[in-house]
């Protein structure tokens, strides 16, 4: 077990550094040059300017130098400088990232509370009207684009009803209001970005349940819990349920960073100010230091909850040894 | 030609494919929209439509005889956008799907088939490609400025040059499932008898890839591929939607929603008819893959 993790530590390692590194130099690739771009609104600025300040910011040299001049500053903690925002990356960065997973628990609980129980009840009696509607409209959820789904509750419950806000986090001026209905403003925000975010997620958990229970209701050890004389309740949810759950937890865990990096699209469509929102506005504005940052966390994202999957499958399942 | 359509009616599978309802009507969906597709400029001359005419004087108007479905934020109609759209939306989905095959079945079957370093190479390149977050990566990329890449600058110019773009970023990132999966059905049969008959009958490596193993990779492949179609035509609605993607003046239903996005309020017709369309062509297209699966594979649980 400690030896499996060290191992993948070091691997996640490794793979963080070559990350970055493309990364790194992918940005060199990014259309308009910031100092170009800085140099175009002055009139007074040469190329010779130009290549002086190149000179003194270290951009002349090979990338591999300046992407571990880079590197070893993020390392002790320094996030560098926004070039849009004129703050330090971390300043920006840190609230959006909070904005995020709130907006990203919020709906990873609101997905589970629906997807098991739905997906249990679809299983039970496969072909059924009950299991046609769910499966039809998970579907639906996993065909539908969520940037559309976002779309149209605005239009149903903003525009046409003027029920819900559109968009952002709160009210403006809403600090004035107390503290009560302050907490009730800011979650008024996040109904509509929570359940468009969920929808999609809700659609395919479901389709795992079902077919993950389908299977487990199969097995020999359900039909001797049935013989045995136990309640379907008990068979089906104590038994059933919670073996055909091991699988599940993968792809669960495995969607965890899907859901804070698809927030792109959500956040975007209701001016959500969390970081992927932010990955987005930083690389149309060539913030190439605050896009870095956010890319790689996401990534740091994808491989901790994958290691996470997998100790505890290993500790879900006791047939499986990790090695 | 007759026997052959006897022999698919008296097939296992598929009978089990025509069990599938909703399969059989995706069908029907999916060549309905491929024939709109195809056709495109045949059916908007046809229909004395231009996608690309602006009419400022009459921008957001509603359904009248001269514009059916009303017209958007340049005035220009909405029915022809949304026929040469599916051109654009269909075809990089479709293009990207058959590469992904094509690249997924070589790298799958390097690897499996010639295991030891080779394997585990290509097999770890492939899971982490399959580890990044897939939104975030496209979004890098599809923001690159393409003509500032050695090489692949020559393939990029004039006025198509975002789709190409957005083909190349969707086959960068789409074989990868489809490698696992040819690696996994050559693994599998490598070692059987048949293989080995191949062999001793003197067939080199190529020939066993090609003729032995190929056939057992194919069906797993097609459901993979059809469930992909849909994802590509998602990413790309998605990309396009956010700016990056397909690139006004072509029309691509992604880039739609995002025109219309302005003016939901005004005429939210804009942004419901191209959301439809993706929606159901991606339906169909999922509906498609759950059928096939469930007529190519006997073993699978769906359905019970």
């Amino acid at each position: 077990m400690s030896s499996f993790l060290i191992r993948r530590l070091l691997q996640s390692v490794l793979l963080m550094f070559l990350l970055s590194f493309v990364t790194f130099s992918l940005m060199g690739w990014m259309p308009g040059d910031p100092l170009d771009v800085a140099c175009a609104a002055n009139p007074q600025c040469t190329p010779e300017n130009v290549a002086l300040m190149k000179a003194q910011m270290g951009l002349d040299k090979p990338i591999t130098h300046r992407y571990f001049v880079w590197a070893s500053s993020v390392i002790t903690g320094d996030l560098g400088y926004s070039r849009t925002y004129r703050l330090p990356v971390g300043d920006i960065l840190w609230p959006r990232f909070g904005n995020t997973l709130i907006l990203g628990l919020l709906s990873f609980c609101l997905s589970l509370i629906v997807a098991l129980p739905l997906g249990m009840i679809a299983s039970l009696k496969p072909r059924s009207w009950a299991d046609s509607v769910i499966s039809f409209f998970s579907f639906m959820g996993i065909s539908a684009p969520s940037f559309w789904i976002g779309l149209m509750l605005i239009l149903i419950f903003s525009v046409q009803l003027g029920v819900l806000p559109a968009g952002g986090v709160e009210t403006i001026g809403g600090a004035s209001m107390g503290w009560f209905a302050m907490i009730g403003d800011r979650f008024a925000h996040l109904i509509l970005p929570v359940l468009t975010l969920s929808l999609l997620t809700i659609a395919g958990w479901l389709r795992y349940v079902r077919s993950s229970m389908i299977e487990v209701l199969r097995m020999d050890f359900v039909r001797t819990a049935r013989a045995k004389g136990l309640s379907q309740n008990q068979v089906n949810f104590r038994h059933a349920g919670r073996n055909a759950l091991i699988p599940v937890v993968t792809v669960i865990g495995l969607s965890l960073p899907g859901i804070l990096s698809g927030a792109v699209i959500t956040e975007s469509v209701f001016a959500y100010p969390g970081m992927g929102k932010l990955l987005y506005d930083s690389i149309l504005n060539n913030d190439f230091n605050v896009a870095m940052c956010c890319f790689l966390i996401s990534c740091v994202a994808v491989l901790v909850s994958s290691l996470v999957v997998d100790i505890l499958y290993a500790v879900l399942d006791p047939r499986i040894r990790l090695s | 030609m007759s026997s052959l359509l006897l022999c698919l009616k008296q097939s296992r599978s598929f009978q089990r494919f025509l069990q599938h309802r909703f399969a059989v009507i995706s069908v029907f969906v999916i060549a309905f929209f491929a024939i709109l597709a195809l056709g495109a400029p045949l059916w908007l001359e046809l229909l004395g439509l231009d996608s690309r005419a602006q009419d400022v004087m009459s921008r957001y108007a509603g359904s009248s005889s001269e514009h059916l479905l009303g017209t958007d934020e340049l005035g220009r109609d909405i029915l022809a956008r949304l026929i040469s759209g599916s051109r654009i939306s269909l075809g990089v989905a479709i293009f990207t799907a058959i590469a992904s095959v094509i690249i997924g079945f070589v790298i799958g079957s390097l690897a499996g088939f010639f295991g030891g370093w080779i394997d585990s190479l290509l097999m770890r390149a492939t899971d982490a490609l399959l580890m990044l977050p897939l939104l975030p990566v496209l979004i890098v990329l599809s923001s690159l400025d393409f003509e500032k890449i050695p090489f692949v600058n020559h393939f990029i110019g004039g006025e198509s040059s975002s789709i190409v773009k957005m083909i190349m970023i969707f086959v960068l990132f789409s074989w990868m499932q489809q490698a696992r999966i040819v690696r996994g059905a050559v693994l599998q049969v490598k070692e059987l008898e048949f293989v080995q008959a191949a062999r001793a009958l003197g067939r080199g490596n190529f020939g066993i890839l090609t003729r032995e193993i190929a056939p057992h990779t194919l069906s797993p492949l097609m459901v993979s591929a059809t469930l992909s179609v849909g994802q590509s035509i998602l990413f790309e609605a998605a990309l396009s939607f956010l700016g990056l993607g397909v690139q006004p003046p072509n029309a691509s239903w992604g880039n739609m929603l995002n025109n219309g996005l302005e003016a939901l309020s005004v005429a939210p017709q804009l942004v419901i008819l191209p959301g439809l369309m993706i929606l159901f062509i991606v339906m169909s297209f999922n509906f498609l893959g759950d059928g096939l699966s469930e007529a190519l594979d006997p073993k699978s649980s769906k359905g019970a």
